[in-house]
């Protein structure tokens, strides 16, 4: 392939302005404007050259994984990959911490495409035996995955009810809602997967509103209704981290990343909580450093792995549209990846420093709940534009299972059951089986 | 560690690669049993006897430390085990007040800290120690055993139990009274088994029964060990004290470990392996050099940290004095 290095750059820029601006819109997955983006290059032509296509998406992606963290800390509504940072975050914002708590988590962005970097040697020699080897057998490693979140959430509370039984079932009250929210999302996450509930045209969409209505919406909604005050907010000089915080943090985020970006279906989020269980990572600085380098890793490596010639290791919806277009041939394409990933980075990482303080500014001159709703009303009017009025339906239901997590005080990765359910089971032969037997189909 | 024991296993590896089976999801789910049971069934069913709720307003050490040293008397004279449980101290939502309670066995004291508050990531905050009153100690009339030889910490959601147990020589301080004990045991872990092997198969009944023994086996590196052999034996063993349970790097590494195994395996009895490579030049390669590299890097890095880590806190008190932007 012909390689054009300005056009590259120029691309990227352009990627990095265009996702910028989309990746601080609530709910707004980067995946679904590049669904666009590509629907609108296979019908209208190559209005962008076929070649840069790819390092555009890159940008987009890169830019989007770090800048995504200001609608999950600041106005409240996360994603899969973004849900565990919304609660420490939050407690910064109460602290009057909230940039730090960006920055931790941009820095950690950073720290997540220099993992990569480092990896680069093993995405070409080990990563694709790797997965050669544990291909045959994902369905019992993600059944794995949910039986680990599923038994090592243990129970939180203070115990301080009279009796043995009340202290029990007081703490077994956030666990069934735990257990009960898997089910639930497992039972949708069937119906979706079975179903052609959105439009066909937008089926490449189908699955954003559940994600919306599990993650984004409960805690939009817990912020209005909770009647959140937010403190005043210092813009502080520095931050108390330090070199061992960032080697832990780094390796933490980054082997959960790395699980997420190489293992279908597992998200930054729990691939961040099963690296965070490994390395029994207990500070609170770690954890939010360490949920930036995962989504970085996450989502820039999933795709940067797309670029590793005849490797088959990249994963996720944006390598399953852009396969039948592009395929990586030479390792410079990779290397051309990996730079761009590095110049859409530094640059993300100061327009996050930049935006953070302009919303900052945004949440202590308007009222929390005022800002709460209006981040609902986009959430919902973006639905409607990706899956239309069943989506809306789909994603006031996934709301509804979302909800159980935050009152009951469990662990929000349940939610995940919505995908390791229905996948876990397809990979195993079983999901339509088990789809009809249940009298989805 | 469960699953990368049962990958040793050719037939499961084998059943599940080719009759889709989900046998591999035992060896996770009884790897991690044992605690399973002690923290969502067990702690519940422990009777305390007494209960430390300490004041929030007066946050005086004193009183907490009089109820431990009358439960260490209370058992050295009665020869039975007594239980104190410790409330935890919460100031709002996510602040704690941590105190701590030693032993000192040779002054035969019990020492009460309060400590600063902290967070729920139990992060202290700076500045928040109590400058008057933080500590008081009371002296008991029973010798103290204290083999764990650590102060036990009280900060974050519901706090721990100590037991107090009379042996030859006085009384054995025995933390978290309730775990490890029959959930801890090689003898469940053989009963599962043998249930299993029985309704199900030797195969089914080897996944289920080792990885909970092996659980119990490695429990046995930190500092607590298990009630082995229950009902058999009555006491919870000493661990080999070789790590601690909270060490992110043994976790990391015994976790690494075990995942280079299941590899290792399943490459091993995949139909067609996709790479050929001695099992020692295999492990040297990708667990020993990373071991040695990264200890090696961890003094310089700590090293590197430590200053670092002042200037920055100085850095972030002096903007927090100026009241920031």
């Amino acid at each position: 392939m012909e390689f054009n290095l300005i056009a590259i750059i120029l691309y990227s820029l352009i990627g990095v302005i265009i996702a910028s601006i989309l990746s601080i819109v609530p709910a707004l997955h980067i995946y679904n404007v590049i669904g666009v983006i590509i629907l609108a290059y296979l019908k209208f032509g190559a209005f962008i050259p076929r070649e840069v296509l790819p390092f555009l998406l890159m940008s987009m992606v890169v830019t989007y994984s770090i800048l995504n963290t200001i609608p999950s800390l600041f106005l409240g509504a996360p994603d899969d990959s973004t849900i565990f940072v919304v609660l420490p975050g939050q407690k910064y914002m109460l602290y009057g911490k909230g940039y730090e708590a960006s920055v931790l988590t941009g820095m950690g962005g950073l720290l997540g495409i220099f993992f990569l970097v480092i990896l680069t040697p093993f995405s070409f020699t080990i990563l694709p035996k790797v997965k050669q080897i544990i291909s045959p057998h994902l369905f019992w490693i993600l059944g794995l995955i949910a039986v680990y979140i599923i038994m090592s959430e243990w129970p939180k509370g203070t115990e301080r009810a009279a009796s043995t039984w009340g202290r029990f079932f007081e703490a077994w009250r956030g666990l069934g809602a735990g257990f009960l929210t898997f089910a639930l999302s497992g039972f949708l996450g069937l119906i979706v997967f079975n179903k052609t509930l959105v439009p066909l045209q937008s089926s490449f969409q189908g699955i954003m509103p559940v994600f919306v209505g599990l993650f984004a919406i409960p805690w939009v909604l817990l912020n209005i209704v909770s009647k959140r005050e937010i403190p005043e907010q210092y813009i502080s000089k520095s931050i108390d981290f330090n070199a061992d915080l960032a080697v832990r943090g780094t390796l933490s985020g980054g082997f959960g990343g790395l699980l997420a970006a190489l293992f279908p279906i597992v998200t930054g989020g729990v691939g961040g909580l099963l690296a965070g269980h490994a390395t029994a990572q207990r500070d609170e600085r770690i954890f939010v450093f360490s949920q930036g380098v995962s989504k970085t890793v996450y989502y820039g490596g999933a795709f940067l792995f797309f670029f590793v010639p005849a490797g088959r290791l990249g994963k996720g919806g944006l390598v399953a549209i852009l396969g039948p277009i592009y395929t990586s041939l030479t390792s410079q394409e990779y290397f051309a990846a990996l730079a761009v990933m590095l110049i859409s980075g530094g640059i993300s990482f100061f327009l996050l420093l930049q935006y953070s303080k302009l919303i900052i500014k945004l949440v202590r001159k308007v009222n929390y709940q005022i800002v709460s709703g209006i981040v609902l009303v986009i959430l919902y009017i973006i639905v409607f534009a990706f899956a239309g009025p069943v989506g809306l339906l789909i994603a006031t239901v996934g709301a509804a299972i979302g909800l159980l997590p935050v009152l009951f005080g469990s662990r929000r990765l349940n939610c995940m059951g919505v995908l390791l359910v229905p996948i876990t089971l397809n990979m195993a032969g079983i999901g339509p089986k088990i789809a009809s037997a249940l009298g989805i189909i | 560690m469960g699953v990368a024991l049962g990958s040793f296993f050719p037939e499961a590896i084998q059943l599940s690669q080719e009759s889709y089976s989900f046998v591999m999801l035992l060896t996770g789910a009884f790897g991690i049993l044992p605690d399973t049971l002690d923290f969502k069934f067990a702690r519940y069913f422990e009777k305390p006897d007494y209960i430390v709720e300490p004041d929030p307003k007066t946050l005086d050490p004193k009183p907490i430390a009089e109820t431990v040293a009358e439960a260490i008397d209370k058992a050295a004279e009665t020869g039975k085990q007594v239980r104190v449980r410790f409330h935890t101290l919460q100031e709002d939502f996510d602040k704690w007040r941590r105190y701590s309670v030693n032993f000192i066995p040779g002054a035969n004291e019990v020492d009460v800290n309060i400590g600063p508050i902290v967070s729920t990531g139990q992060a202290p905050y700076p500045g928040t120690e109590p400058e008057v009153n933080n500590e008081a100690k009371v002296k008991t009339n029973a010798n103290i055993i204290h083999k764990h030889g650590r102060a036990t910490k009280i900060d974050i959601m519901s706090g721990p139990t100590i037991g107090f147990e009379k042996e030859d020589d006085g009384v054995n301080v025995v933390f978290l009274p309730w775990h490890r004990q029959w959930s801890h045991s090689f003898t469940l872990g053989i009963l599962l088994g043998v249930i299993g092997g029985v309704l199900f198969g030797p195969l089914i009944g080897l996944l289920i029964g080792l990885p909970f023994i092996l659980h119990v086996a490695v429990d046995l590196a930190g500092f607590m060990g298990g009630n082995l052999l229950y009902p058999f034996t009555r006491k919870r063993s000493e661990g080999f004290k070789l790590v601690s349970a909270s060490s992110p790097l043994a976790n990391f590494f015994l976790i690494w470990g075990s995942v280079l195994v299941v590899l290792y395996n399943l490459n091993r009895f995949a139909s067609r392996p996709v790479f050929e490579m001695n099992p020692i030049l295999f492990f040297l390669l990708f667990w020993g050099i990373p071991l040695a590299v990264t200890l090696f890097l961890r003094t310089r890095i700590k090293k590197l940290s430590e200053p670092q880590a002042d200037i920055l806190m100085e850095g972030f008190k002096e903007e927090l004095s100026e009241g920031g932007q």
